[in-house]
Parts: C-alpha cells; structure tokens; sequence
C-alpha cells in the first residue's frame, strides 16, 4: 500500500481553477468567483494508473506576498507542506498576468507542473500560444486543457504522475508516519545542498545587482542548516532582500540578522 | 469589416429603439404616479425607470455609430440583452400569474393578461433584432463568447 | 519584534525592482510564445463594454438586481399561494384534535409558525436561483467591479464589495468572506457593515409586510430596502473609516471572469444545495423555535392555556412596548423582533404563532389593523438594520477574536435601526398628514 500523492492547485484567480479541482475530484461543486469560497480548504482524491492522489485546492492569489489572507495561506501550505506536486492553473488568455505568481512558484523552487487553461478563448480571439516553447523556457512540464469542457483532464493526471519525485513511486507508507510524509521539505533528494542549479535557477535570473546580493544572503544564511535545508537559500534569500517580516522572523540569529540586513541593492 | 452605410442604418434603428423604450418609460413612470390612465404600460415606476435605462444604452450607441466607430455596436447589442432580460422576466410573470388563474386562487380571480402585457414585452420585437444580428453573426463585430440571452436573470 | 534596518523606502524599492524584473522576464518570455490574434469583439467584450462603463454600469447594475427582486416576489407569488393552501388545509385537520393543547400546538405552533414560515420557501428559492445565475454567467464580479469604482471614489476599499455581495444570501459568509480584504482596519470596517446587507432570511418579513401594505409595488419595495442596505453599509463604512480607523488602502486588482452562459442545471443545484440549508434550518431549529414560541404564548403566570394578551409572549412583548411605541409597533410585533434577534425567520414565525393562537388566521388583516402604512415602513426598515442573527454575531466575534466587537456590532446595530426607523416615522408623519 502506498501513500497517497499530495497534489497542491494552485493559481490566479478566475483561472478555472475550481472547475480542474471537480474535474480531477469528481466531487460536485458549485465554481463561481466568490474570492471567500476557496479561502477555506478544499480537498479531493483520485485514482490514476494505481496511484491516490490528494488534491488540495489553494486560495486564488496573484502573488505570494503574504499580504492577505489568502496568500498567506497558499504560501503557508507551500512551505509547510511541500506537496509532491504543486499544479500552477494559468489563464492562457491572461498570460502575462498570470506568469508572474508561476515565476514566483519557480522560485520557490516547488514540483511544478504548469497547467495553460481556457484554451478555448485564447482560439476564439486567435492569439497563438508556443506551449511547448514555454515549457522549455520555464523548463517545467506544461499541458494545455479547456477544463470547462473536459478537456485535458487525462493529459494532466498524467503529468502530475509524471512529475512525481522517483523517490515517491515505490515508497511505502511507514507506519507511525505521523505527519504524513510533510518531513520530506522541499526534496532534499532533488537538490543536493549547495548545488549550483539550486541557486540560480536559470529560469528566473536577476540582473547581476541582485544575484550578488542573493549570492551574500545565500553566503551568510548557509550557517544557520536548519533555515537552508529547510527551505530553498534562493528564495529564503529573495524574500530576505524583499524584507519579508516573516521570512526575517525565521532568523533566530541577532548577528546573522544583521548581516543579511546590511546587505542592499 | 463593416461598411459605412451599415453604421449609418443601424443608428437610424437604435435612434428608434431608443425612442419607442425612452417613450414607453415616460408613460408608465407617468402611470406610476397617477398622471395618466393608459393601457399596456404597467403602472410600475420602478419598472418604468428600468425601460428607460434600455433607451438609455441604446441611445448610447447612436453617437459612436453616426461616427463610424465599431464600438457603438456594442451598446445597441447590449441594449437588446438588457431588453431580452426584462422580457424574459415579464414572461415569467405572466406564465405564473396564468397558474394562479387557472387553480382559481383568491388573488387572481380578476386577474387579466392584459394587465401584464407592459411594454417589455410588446417592444420586445424591436428591441431583440440587434441581439439575433449580434448570434448570427450578421453584425458586424464578430462574436464567439457565450450566449447572452441567458446571461443574466 | 524584528529590527527593520531597512527604511520603508528600500523595502519598496527591493520589491519594485525584483517585481519589474519579474515582468521584464514575463516580457521575454511572450515575446517567444505568445502571439496575437486579430482584434475581434467577444460577445464578453461588448457586454464589459456597457456593463462597466463610467455612467452606465451603475443603472444597468440596478436593472439586474432590479429584476432579480421584481422575480423574487412576483414569481412566487402563485406557489406561496399553493403552500398557504395546502397548510391551512392541514391546519383545519389538526384543529379537528379533541386534546385542546395538541390541536394548539399542531395548529397555532407548528402550522401557525413553521408551517407559516414554510410559506416563504419559494421567494428564498427563486432568490438563491437568480443569485446563483448572476454568480454563474460572471455579472457579479462586474457588479462588484462597477460598486468598487464608486467606493474608491468614495475613500473606501474597493475589495469590501464582494464580501458586501455574498451577504445577500446570508451574512455569515459575508463576514468570513471579509478574509479576502487586506489590511486590518479595512477588513474590521467590512466584516461590521456586510450585516447591513440584506440577507435572505429577511425575505419573508419583506414578501409578507409589503404584500400586505404595498401589494401594487411589492417587488419594487423590496428593491429599495436592498439598495437602503447598500446604502447604509457604505454610509457606516464611511463613518467607521473616518472614526474609528484610519488607514490608506492599497490598490486594488481585479480580475474578470469570463462571462458563461449559466445552465439552468446548475442553477437549480445551487438554489437546492443552499435552500435545502434553509429547510434543515425550518425543520430544526424553527421547528424547537416554534414550540418554545406556542409554549410560551399558551402558558402564562395564571396557568395553562390562558388568554394570550396573560401569556408569557405577551408579558415580554409589553415589556418592551414602551420602547418601541415612538415607532408604532404593538407588542405582537415587538415579540417578533425580539425572537429575531436569533434568527430573522423568527420575526413572520412568531406573528404566525401569536396571531394564531389569538385565533386571528388571517395575519394579513391583522397587521393591517394594529400598523399603520408608515409604521409598516418602519418595520422593514429597522428588520434591515438591527443585529440579523445569532449566528453573524458568533462568526463577528470568531472572525475579529474580539467579544467586544460583536457586542459592538449589535449595540450599532440595534441604535441605527431605531434611529433610522424613528427618521422614517417623523418624515412620514409629515409627508402623509
């Protein structure tokens, strides 16, 4: 017996995310645009070739700032649980817009599988999107679907299992696995500490400015292991130089704190 | 796409929209309040401000469209949406207070079906041509997004 | 707590310069993927074109919601008709009972008080059906847009509005909904006004009262105590913020959904999923509501079965009589209010009960007898404003973690209502001489 995969939907808001979340789940619900309704936390399950899947469903939210509630939550459900595989939900219509939270989400260096949906209204207004062209550039798999008419939904049970770390495949469920696999933070299997693809992910690179503050911040936040291996250097570094409270807060180290501090733009 | 002369008919048609609807809502505001006693129109204010909120839209798109521009096709369609909505809510009306006539309740015994013919309904007819223009593509901003008969209650 | 070395000026020049380069790297990658199609007009597009225009959005948003009211009242009509039939029906079958306090209780308390609450079920219906068609095709989103605009205009937060929206339906999660608005003096002013907004369980009090008093111009009554709840919760909203808050909201982002054709399936579904809420409730709840009720208008000091002008109901209702009687309300209809203060289906449950028990059946002409019109107005008035329910209470004192804000909220509540109420009185005493 295997434990289930955690799978985290994620994504804008009005991207169809609800609708994907019914599509995957089976479970009967109501999508409608009330940014209240998935503030609270929707989960799901499905089976695929053998495979349980749970589904949670995250708040809509442009950005991970933890500036209201519900980033905060989706940003929190990120970190604290680092799911096997976070699906980002885009309104293909909505590109740009919409690219900016899944730069984040690579950032934060989470499993990503990138989801285009609404691709009926991105023919019917006659843009064209390279998907695949986006996928090499973001280098994360990609599907494309039209969730309101179905489309896709197989395609896309298939590049989450894909996307699965090996590690999960075969991993039996211990018993007395109390947190229910949440200790895995962020793959230590996939990134090797100090690895240098870690750090600068070529997807999302600063100008030379900022990489060299995030490469000090890096530098100085090494020293505390429970910070770095607990979460991403890179991004712990980048909400750092964004003053992040929070992220500051995680330091517990007075000197250290000030050292990052000192360091600027 | 579209020609001038197409423009130029289609804000001749919502000038006469926006007139017959403008026209029907002064006189059941007028009705309304007790000015005037006329058949057909309803004695609703509310109602009658509503029919003038379609004249309204529809009188928006003249300008844009004397002037060649596309957009004002957009108010001349949304006008009749509007219209489709007020008409299919006096429908309602009239099919449920047509079942309260038949079970012969108390509140409908003197009920008529003229009573409840208000001119959303009767100016319907001219109002609905830029909507059926607009689904059959016969207009000449073309669409692909929804229905919109259905769009809203 | 932490030392912030960083003034506020570089944090946002972190963040600007990290959020630019974001957008400078989105830029990159479009250039690569993306192309653009020949400009057409979606059927969305000329609907966004109308519906958020500067000065036509806001009276197309009155149209609909007018509409949605009109449809409220006026289709049910013909079903409520059925329902009170088949209940008075059944209630000259249980008066039938020989044990006098049986054929009381199943006549007067639950006939007379579910039974008449259950009447209500088609306006709450059709209610739940025009909002979830509204939710669906993507139009409320535009009428929070169109909303937004006037409340930035206004210093408030435009987000407060989609959480002001949810409360047409019920204000419980209107008030958790508040969640979404950010910054802790914005989200507070919110999650105080969205009780102004008109929830469905002050439908019946509304169908019942204006049917009675405005029978031509019921729906259009209806419309108007809507927009009043509008009205007050941004008056109040405005009187919060430039009182007891202070604080600069930040900008706000909206998004669109496409407009979608809403199915009629789906609609019904969600009408059922949240009526059925409201019929557990009338079976629950109302239903021990409603013994409690009938006990204690049939039982008094001097005994059981006593006269209801000795019952306990009446002793209570008289108690508060002085209170109210600026505004014309008897004590039958000061009961009602009372017991609305747990839920406002208690307000027609109760007059139900009472006027039953009094053996007075037809309630319509009962309370055209003790109101006058301008009272009758009153009542609607102050049934919109004061404390909804026992349930937005707890989840204002949940959702604020603060016992005093919930107290504050019905104490507000309870003084605007009057006061508004009493306004409604004095303007027309003069008006209608």
């Amino acid at each position: 017996m295997s434990s289930s995969i955690k799978v985290a939907l994620i994504g804008n808001p009005n991207v169809g995310k609800s609708v994907i979340f019914n599509n995957l789940t089976g479970s009967k619900q109501h999508t409608g645009n009330w940014p209240g309704k998935t503030v609270e936390k929707k989960e799901g399950f499905f089976d695929f070739e053998g495979y349980k899947f749970e589904v949670v469903d995250l708040p809509g939210v442009y950005s991970l700032s933890a500036l209201s509630e519900d980033e905060r939550v989706a940003r929190q459900y990120l970190i604290d649980h680092r799911p096997d595989v976070v699906v980002d939900i885009l309104n293909a219509s909505q590109l740009e817009r919409n690219l900016y939270l899944t730069l984040l989400l690579i950032e934060l260096q989470v499993n990503l599988v990138i989801v285009l949906n609404m691709q009926d209204v991105v023919e019917s207004k006659g843009d064209r999107i390279d998907a695949e062209a986006l996928a090499r550039r973001l280098k994360t798999p990609l599907v494309t679907t039209t969730a309101t008419k179905k489309e896709g939904m197989d395609d896309l049970k298939r590049a989450i299992l894909d996307a699965i770390p090996e590690c999960r495949h075969d991993r039996e469920h211990m018993p007395g696995d109390l947190n229910g696999g949440d200790d895995q933070h962020y793959h230590p299997r996939y990134h090797h500490h100090g690895e240098y693809e870690r750090l600068r992910p070529a997807t999302v690179r600063y100008s030379r400015e900022i990489e060299v503050a995030l490469g000090k911040i890096v530098r100085i936040i090494s020293k505390d292991r429970e910070l770095s291996e607990r979460y991403p250097p890179r991004w712990i570094a980048l909400r750092i130089l964004e003053n992040d409270p929070e992220i500051l807060s995680l330091i517990t180290d007075e000197e250290m704190r000030f050292l990052v501090s000192e360091v600027r733009l | 796409m579209s020609d001038e002369y197409n423009e130029r008919v289609l804000a001749l048609y919502a000038i006469t929209v926006a007139i017959a609807y403008g026209a029907a809502g002064v006189l059941q505001i007028l009705s309304g309040v007790g000015l005037v006693q006329i058949s057909y129109v309803g004695s609703d204010m509310i109602a009658g401000l509503m029919v003038l909120v379609v004249a309204l839209v529809f009188s928006a798109g003249v300008k844009p469209l004397l002037a060649s521009n596309r957009e004002g096709i957009a108010f001349f369609v949304v006008g009749s949406v509007l219209a489709s909505i007020l008409f299919i809510l006096q429908v309602l009306i009239v099919g449920t207070n047509l079942i309260g006539w038949v079970l012969r309740f108390e509140d409908w015994l003197s009920w008529s079906v003229l009573n409840d013919l208000t001119p959303s309904i009767w100016l319907y007819p001219i109002a609905s041509i830029a909507l059926v223009g607009e689904r059959t593509g016969k207009l000449t901003i073309t669409s692909l997004g929804p229905d919109s008969s259905e769009v809203t209650e | 707590m932490i030392e912030q070395d960083l003034s506020i000026e570089d944090e946002l020049d972190a963040e600007i310069i990290l959020a630019d380069q974001r957008y400078e790297i989105i830029g990159d990658i479009l250039c690569e993927v993306y192309q653009e199609g020949s400009e057409k007009w979606t059927l969305s597009d000329m609907l966004d074109k109308v519906f958020l225009h500067n000065y036509l959005g806001i009276p197309v948003f009155l149209v609909i919601v007018w509409t949605m009211f009109h449809f409220t009242f006026q289709v049910s009509l013909v079903f409520m008709a059925m329902i009170e039939a088949a209940f008075s029906l059944l209630g000259g079958l249980t008066a039938q009972i020989p044990v006098p306090w049986l054929a009381s209780l199943l006549t007067d308390g639950i006939i007379g008080g579910v039974g008449f609450i259950l009447v209500f079920v088609p306006p709450i219906f059709f209610m739940y059906f025009a909002i979830s068609i509204l939710e669906d095709s993507g139009y409320l989103a535009r009428a929070a847009f169109v909303m937004d605009r006037v409340m930035v205009k206004m210093g408030l937060h435009g987000r407060s509005f989609i959480p002001l929206l949810i409360g047409f339906g019920c204000n419980v999660p209107a008030v958790m909904a508040a969640r979404t608005v950010d910054g802790d003096a914005n989200r507070l002013t919110t999650i105080l006004v969205s009780p102004l907004m008109s929830c469905a369980a002050r439908l019946p009090v509304y169908v019942l009262i204006a049917g009675v008093f405005f029978p031509a111009y019921a729906g259009t009554v209806i419309f108007l105590l809507y927009l009043l709840g509008i009205v007050f919760a941004v008056v109040m909203a405005l009187v919060f913020k430039k009182t007891l808050f202070r604080e600069e909201s930040a900008p706000f982002l909206m998004e669109l959904p496409m407009y979608q054709r809403p199915t009629f399936h789906g609609s019904v579904v969600h009408m059922w999923e949240r009526g059925v809420l409201f019929l557990k409730k009338a079976g629950t709840f109302l239903m021990l509501g409603a013994i409690t009720l009938w006990f204690m208008s049939y039982v008094g000091p001097g005994g059981i079965g006593v006269s209801v002008e000795d019952s306990f109901v009446s002793i209570l209702g008289k108690a508060a009589e002085p209170i109210f009687a600026p505004l014309g309300f008897d004590w039958q209809i000061i009961t009602g209010l009372i017991f609305g203060l747990l839920a406002k289906e208690f307000v027609v449950e109760s007059l139900g009960i009472i006027y039953s028990v009094e053996g007075n059946l037809a309630i319509g002409a009962a309370l055209a007898s003790s109101l006058s019109t301008v009272s009758a107005f009153a009542l609607l008035v102050f049934v919109l404003l004061y404390t909804p329910c026992i349930a937005t209470v707890g989840v204002i004192r949940r959702e604020t973690g603060s016992s005093k804000w919930a107290l504050f909220s019905v104490v507000y509540q309870l003084i605007l209502a009057y006061a508004v109420a009493l306004l409604v009185i004095t303007v027309g005493g003069l008006v209608f001489v």
